[in-house]
């Protein structure tokens, strides 16, 4: 008589969902395979990868207020640098101080060097200091630049994370980031759609409206966030009353909207792109100033 | 001459993501991106901290923790709470049973407790070894084993009563294992049939 363990682990085998009967492997079997060097680390040699340029939007957020650019704002302005010599500055707003971008970083694409550039007042802070205080400790160079997920026009999901090591930049995605380029490449030539990934993780959706009580009344102001950032902005929202110039910051309403994937069209992209964006007029950093040393 | 990160990770993590992948799969499959990508990064932050020869359990003791800190986020966005409190949610083998298992076999697993059934489906599925299910789980080795015995025994005896032709033998053919065979009215001593599947494994 067989044991009682083989017949056990025989039946849960047997009922394992991603078995080949099961519906679960199926849908795992309809799935484009993803390339063995995914999840890749393209990165891993230091020298590599891309970057991540923050920008400023003036006027769109305050001391403490932060804004993310959606994903398609951040894809058209990453398409949009893509210049004729091949360099890539991949932007999106990671900060919305009125005192200039937290961090560029360019890569170029012939040499696979990368470069990082900070703004002067930022670079006697360790990490990412003034951040830090604002936030109390909590925001992390992961909260400051979440994953990002786009869609394909394959249908296949694109997940994107910049993460740091011993004080280098990476850029681990789900794709090779030679076809990453590529699809940027397509974006920017009108040939691609890289549409946001709604409902799956990873893509800015939420609205945040705050209203903020002063002595000359109330403001309300609209921003994007990553779904990721807007709970630690609750909850960090009652840390920077200080350095929120003085303004006692009363309530803050989060809306939160949630999207599907939509076609590119005009309209389409104008709501998943702040108004006062316009990748036309974005500013590229010329001013090197050296890579960044932890 | 010391391998470098890179060729680390690709001959010490890279060969286990597809079982990763699977692992998340057969719990949270909408989450399997996130997760992966999340664990990637883990490990190549940490690639020098791998424990040599245990690559494999730690990397799926990571992929667990990243599933319930995904499964937390999700749970706070969809709630709308600022955060979750991980004792709000369920276990990873909690997650196994929600999507993909039914019927008499997802009651069964209900029956059982949040470690036991983990243990058990790690094994099962995950092929881990009891050790690296110890391992997986933070417990130790003569507890998972305990556990297992445990599982499998409360597992078939709540598939006796879901699912009497779970053996595919005809219902009244019974089951025990052979010391209770041989005695039905001794009880089975949990540490005597752990010593036989220890030395089973060995």
């Amino acid at each position: 008589m067989r044991r009682r363990r083989t017949l056990i682990d025989d039946y849960l085998k047997a009922h394992d969902p991603l078995a080949p009967q099961s519906a679960v492997a199926a849908r795992a079997a309809r799935r484009p395979a993803t390339p063995r060097r995914s999840l890749l680390l393209a990165a891993a040699a230091a020298s590599l990868l891309l970057m991540v340029a923050a920008a400023l939007m003036p006027g769109r957020a305050t001391r403490g207020g932060e804004s993310f650019l959606s994903p398609e704002a951040a894809v058209a302005a990453a398409a949009a640098g893509l210049d004729r010599d091949g360099i890539l500055h991949w932007s999106f707003s990671a900060s919305s101080t009125t005192d200039g971008p937290l961090i560029d970083e360019w890569v170029d694409l012939r040499t696979r060097a990368s470069f990082t550039t900070y703004p002067p007042q930022r670079r006697s802070a360790p990490g990412f200091g003034p951040t830090k205080t604002w936030y109390n400790g909590q925001r992390t160079f992961r909260s400051l630049f979440p994953t990002w997920t786009f869609r394909a026009p394959d249908g296949r999901r694109i997940v994107t994370r910049t993460v740091r090591r011993r004080g280098e930049r990476i850029l681990i995605t789900s794709t090779p980031i030679s076809q990453l380029v590529d699809l940027l490449a397509s974006a920017r030539r009108g040939e691609a759609n890289l549409l946001p990934a709604p409902n799956e993780g990873g893509v800015p959706v939420v609205r945040v409206e705050k209203t903020t009580t002063h002595e000359q009344g109330t403001t309300t102001e609209t921003t994007w966030m990553t779904r990721e950032a807007a709970p630690r902005q609750l909850r960090t929202v009652n840390r920077f009353q200080p350095a929120a110039g003085g303004r006692q910051v009363t309530e803050v309403i989060i809306n939160v909207v949630r999207w599907d994937v939509l076609p590119r069209t005009p309209e389409n992209v104008a709501k998943v792109q702040p108004p006062d964006f316009d990748p036309a007029k974005f500013k590229v950093n010329t001013q090197f100033q050296g890579p960044y040393k932890r | 001459m010391e391998p470098t990160p890179h060729h680390r990770f690709a001959t010490l993590v890279e060969p286990h993501l597809p079982e990763l992948r699977a692992f998340v799969d057969r719990r949270a499959p909408a989450l399997a991106d996130d997760v992966l990508s999340e664990v990637g990064v883990v490990a190549w932050r940490r690639i020098d901290e791998l424990p040599p020869g245990k690559e494999r359990a730690w990397l799926f003791g990571v992929t667990r923790n990243v599933l319930m800190a995904e499964h937390r986020k999700v749970a706070a966005r969809d709630s709308g709470r600022a955060d979750v409190e991980l004792a709000d949610l369920a276990s990873p083998a909690d997650l196994a049973l929600t999507p993909a298992v039914h019927g008499p076999l997802a009651q069964a697993l209900a029956r059982l407790s949040a470690r036991d059934r983990e243990l058990l489906l790690l094994t099962a599925w995950e092929g881990l070894s009891t050790a690296e299910a110890a391992a997986v789980l933070d417990i130790r080795g003569t507890a998972a084993r305990m556990g297992l015995v445990r599982a499998r025994r409360r597992l078939a005896a709540a598939l006796d009563e879901l699912d009497p032709g779970w053996t595919g033998q005809p219902a009244t053919v019974a089951r025990p294992s052979r010391s209770h065979a041989a005695n039905p009215s001794t009880p089975v001593d949990p540490t005597e049939e752990v010593s036989r599947c220890a030395a089973a494994e060995r």
